[in-house]
């Protein structure tokens, strides 16, 4: 057998390095080169967002099934969450990061949800009417109500006047219910007007009441939208026939019922048209064999929402592509017959202006009944304040809503840019900025370059009222794809929205879509990556190699410990949503 | 069981026989024959131990010593560039006192790509701390290797087993594979004095002060010591009970040798045949195999080497710059305790070229015929006058 020999001997003795008690002693935070930082950045579909909403913070606040949370947080800059979830354009879904993963995250339909399940009292940044000042605000329109809201949430007097004798403007007079039903948004606008904002309805300024009768108010903001149909013809023909599609929309009753059998002839390509015609349509009870929209672009360059067109066509609306309208003649039989051209549309990307223009010498014929020309929209200019600069039919102002008179703010489509309902609530919100700065004598630029979104054209309302806050978000910092670690995330399909068989909606007019039903919405609400977001999902801590991630457990966020972290960066790469960065130790 | 093996074979017997618990290794030519052979047994169940198929060699020893922290007998095999991509992990090991069991089958070292026998991918491993023997045939091989799990885990220290590549690796012997009952008699199950252990947590190879490291660097040196005590007593129980022991050194035909051929590995087994056909003529050679090589068995050599007038060296290996390894740790183990015996250094069958009895009794010849052994190692033993003679 072996001897006894001085390594037998020595095995009572330690041979290694083993040690049973802490190495705590070493301080290994001495060898960090870079250390981490834990800030929430912006998500894509955030910078997307016309109107700037944090919108993975919601879905964070969501997950965790605080719906009235989440819905708090888009209250904080948006004011009409159960409008835009239901017809807003979501740019913020074509730029989501998920898209470049399997699908983008259905994000129009969870605003939808939120807004018809939250309850929620509006955050706003200093107590309603702690100011003395008064502000007036002309039309009850998206932009309108958005301005007023914000600037309302700012302490001020808001007085609204508007003209019709409900509030609402396009939401109302030109939205279809069938898209946007009326108790939506009645209760949107009660929500706007339990503010404390005094309103005004059947009260035309410039008509009822003049400008001179507003110099009490301390800032006027003015959003008086396109009210009037563009017309081709003489649209007031004795017998009623032609329309514009807005003034169809604004009263589709004026129509008898009746006529199901007269042929309808729509001109256009944009929402309006699509409206016009599906809503004729639901008054017809569904009959809708002779309702035929004649467009001048191709079916890809249509402005109209391509789910709308999809939709139409569901329904059995002929959708005619490619053609614009050349004569009007009044026929014998049928009252009108109509040539029309071969057409193509050019857009100038720049302006927006649309050039039609005619090709080869092909003349088709069309007899109709009736006619609705939904072409475009003009401004009924003649009551605006003296002195105002207007240029083509729309007030002239800088890209803060400043016109050429002191005082005087405008937004929305009555200034120009993109007509959807998200950039109106945008206008209105940056109408509520330059007033805010104008009343405070605060530089306006540096305020909106302070709160700006990324590079995009809109900022945080929240954090103009409330400053920087713990832990918020950076607003500079976009989380692009590939920061987003997808070895996290497994492929689930996108959860769309349940809508009604076309057969069944275009007989009663109910709304067609019945949203994302909430099981489904759960799982929806889990695909969202929550870029920039930290989710408190622990990954971080799970992969520190040196147990030196430091959370704080009431307030839910995140340090790390300086004595011990070797910064390695493993937590920046392993973090799922591009919340921890590394940058370099200035020790 | 008296089987017909490769050495590759051999040695994966061996390992089996020694019931390791973790075998982690990486497949590399001219090993991966004993890889396979290996994995061949995990897939019929008869293994016993747990295979672990890693990413690299570097991996394979990183998961050896774990495995072997945590007290569970662990082997590996691997070849030139995989020892040298182990490296780094072969110091740990040792710092580390895990007595894992690594059979080496010798190939060259890149650049250029070649894949036949060389010793310097283990010899470049001399200061790791690992045990070293060389073997000369297919029954040493497999001997060996179970010898050296009973000698590491007493001194805990790794041991690395030389094959040669082709020589031995894919050569056919027959070869003696003992009993598994006689084997675990003589290879009791490994009880570390420490390990890894859930219901007594503790951290270990931690940062140690300057001092502490000093004093495990000692310790390691003073276990590398012990071992040439241990290896000799555990061969030697080893022949008590298999029949077969090779000592620390293989001397052959020493009584009155005027010159004496010292070398290892399959050079040796070649040179009994020259030294027998030379005696017949007459002629006073013989020869010492150095088997164990680390620990270097100085004064095992020292007495063998005591009467020798001239020793003639040779080395399939070259250390550029200044000669065959085995030939300068000879000198430094001669130098402090015999004066003026000339040693002739001949480096001969580098990249796997053939070392025949010719060639051997060539270099007896040259040992014979010079008077001053020269300062450069001899490379070219059929260009005589180059050589002065």
């Amino acid at each position: 057998m072996v001897p006894p020999n001085r390594a037998v001997l020595n095995k009572s003795e330690p041979l290694t390095a083993v040690s049973f008690d802490t190495s705590l002693i070493f301080k290994t935070g001495s060898q960090r080169a870079e250390r981490p930082v834990f800030v929430n950045k912006v998500a894509p579909c955030c910078h997307a967002c016309p109107i700037g909403i944090d919108i993975p913070a919601a879905f964070h606040r969501a997950s965790r099934g605080d719906i009235d949370g989440a819905l708090r947080i888009y209250l904080e800059e948006n004011p009409l969450p159960g409008v835009c979830g239901r017809v807003c354009y979501h740019p913020c879904e074509a730029e989501c990061n998920r898209g470049n993963f399997d699908e983008s995250i259905n994000t129009r339909s969870f605003e939808r949800f939120l807004s018809d399940r939250g309850q929620v009292a509006i955050r706003t940044g200093v107590p309603v009417h702690s100011r003395r000042e008064r502000i007036a605000v002309i039309g009850s329109g998206p932009a309108g109500l958005s301005a007023a809201y914000h600037l309302a949430r700012s302490g001020y007097h808001i007085t609204l006047f508007e003209a019709k004798s409900e509030p609402g403007g396009m939401l109302r007079y030109g939205i279809p219910s069938y898209r946007l039903p009326r108790p939506i948004l009645d209760r949107e606008i009660e929500r706007i007007h339990s503010l404390g904002i005094q309103t005004r309805l059947g009260a035309t300024v410039g008509k009822d009441l003049g400008f001179k009768e507003l110099e009490s108010f301390d800032a006027v903001f003015i959003s008086i939208g396109l009210q009037s149909g563009t017309t081709l013809f003489e649209t007031d023909s004795p017998e009623g026939d032609i329309l514009t599609g807005l003034d169809f929309l604004a009263d589709p009753q004026r129509w008898s019922l009746e006529d199901d059998t007269q042929k309808t002839l729509i001109i256009g390509g944009g929402n309006v048209a699509i409206d016009a015609a599906r809503s004729l349509l639901r008054l017809r009870k569904g009959k809708g064999g002779n309702i035929t929209v004649l467009v001048p672009e191709s079916r890809d360059q249509m402005p109209a929402l391509p789910e709308e067109v999809k939709e139409a066509l569901e329904e059995g609306i002929a959708i005619l592509n490619g053609w614009a309208p050349h004569r009007l003649h009044r026929g014998n039989g049928s009252p009108f017959s109509l040539d029309f051209c071969r057409a193509e549309v050019k857009r100038d990307e720049e302006s927006g202006a649309v050039e039609i223009i005619r090709v080869g010498e092909k003349i088709q014929k069309y007899t109709a009944d009736r006619i609705i020309v939904a072409i475009g929209q003009s401004m009924k200019s003649d009551n605006l304040p003296e002195g105002i600069e207007i240029r083509q039919g729309k007030i002239v102002t800088d890209r803060f809503g400043r016109t050429s008179l002191p005082k005087v703010f405008s937004g929305g489509d009555a200034i120009g840019g993109k007509a959807f309902v998200a950039d109106a609530i945008a206008s209105g919100k940056m109408g509520a900025l330059s007033i805010s700065c104008f009343i405070e004598g605060r530089d306006v630029e540096t305020a909106f370059e302070t709160h700006q979104i990324g590079s995009s054209q809109t900022f945080s309302f929240q954090h103009f009222i409330e400053g920087p806050q713990e832990n918020s978000v950076d607003l500079k910092r976009v989380v692009s794809f590939d920061q987003i670690n997808t070895l996290f995330f497994s492929g689930a399909a996108r959860n769309n929205p349940d809508e009604l068989e076309p057969e069944a909606r275009k007989k009663t007019g109910e709304e067609v879509s019945c949203g994302v039903d909430p099981a489904r919405m759960d799982e929806e609400i889990c695909r969202c990556f929550r870029c920039g977001t930290c989710s408190d999902c622990e990954i971080c801590l799970d992969f520190c190699p040196d147990i030196s991630i430091i959370r704080d457990a009431q307030l839910g966020i995140y340090s790390f410990d300086a004595d011990y972290c070797k910064g390695c960066g493993v937590c920046s790469v392993a973090c799922p949503r591009g919340v921890i960065e590394m940058v370099g130790e200035t020790r | 069981m008296r089987m017909f093996l490769t050495g590759n074979h051999a040695a994966a017997y061996g390992a089996r026989l020694a019931r390791p618990q973790v075998i982690a290794a990486y497949p590399i030519t001219p090993q991966s024959p004993i890889y396979e052979k290996l994995s061949e047994w995990d897939g019929q169940g008869v293994l016993g131990a747990r295979m672990m198929r890693v990413e690299s060699e570097h991996s394979a020893m990183a998961a050896c010593i774990s495995a072997s922290l945590t007290g569970v007998r662990t082997f590996t095999a691997t070849a030139s560039q995989g020892l040298a991509l182990m490296h780094e992990l072969l110091h740990f090991a040792s710092g580390m006192r895990v007595p894992i069991v690594l059979v080496n089958v010798n190939r060259s070292m890149a650049g250029p790509w070649s894949f036949w026998s060389e010793q310097t991918d283990s010899l470049s491993q001399r200061d790791t701390g690992w045990l070293q023997f060389y073997v000369a045939d297919n029954q040493e091989a497999l001997d060996t290797v179970i010898q050296a799990f009973k000698i590491s885990e007493t001194v805990l220290l790794p041991t690395i087993v030389v094959l040669e590549a082709f020589y031995i690796s894919h050569f056919m012997e027959p070869v003696e594979v003992p009993d598994q009952r006689l084997i675990d008699e003589f290879l009791p199950p490994f009880e570390p004095p420490f390990k890894l252990d859930t219901d007594n947590p503790a951290s270990f190879c931690q940062v140690v002060s300057q001092s502490q490291y000093a004093e495990f660097r000692i310790q390691r040196h003073m276990a590398m010591e012990d071992a040439l005590e241990v290896a000799e007593v555990v061969d030697r129980e080893y022949r008590e009970r298999f029949g077969r022991g090779y000592g620390l050194l293989e001397c052959y035909r020493l009584e009155d040798a005027d010159t004496v051929l010292v070398t290892a590995a399959t050079i040796g087994s070649t040179a009994r045949v020259t030294i027998d056909a030379l005696r017949e003529e007459g002629r006073k050679v013989g020869m010492v195999r150095i088997r164990l090589f680390r620990p270097f068995p100085k004064a095992k050599l020292i007495e063998a080497l005591n009467h020798a007038k001239k020793i003639a060296v040779i080395d399939r290996n070259l250390s550029p710059g200044q000669e065959g390894v085995f030939c300068e740790e000879l000198k430094s183990a001669l130098y402090s305790r015999i004066n003026g015996i000339p040693v002739f250094g001949f480096v001969l069958g580098l990249g796997g070229t053939n070392v025949s009895p010719l060639h051997i009794r060539k270099v007896f010849d040259i040992a014979e015929k010079m008077n001053d052994a020269p300062l450069k190692p001899i490379v070219n033993i059929e260009d005589e006058d180059a050589l002065g003679i």
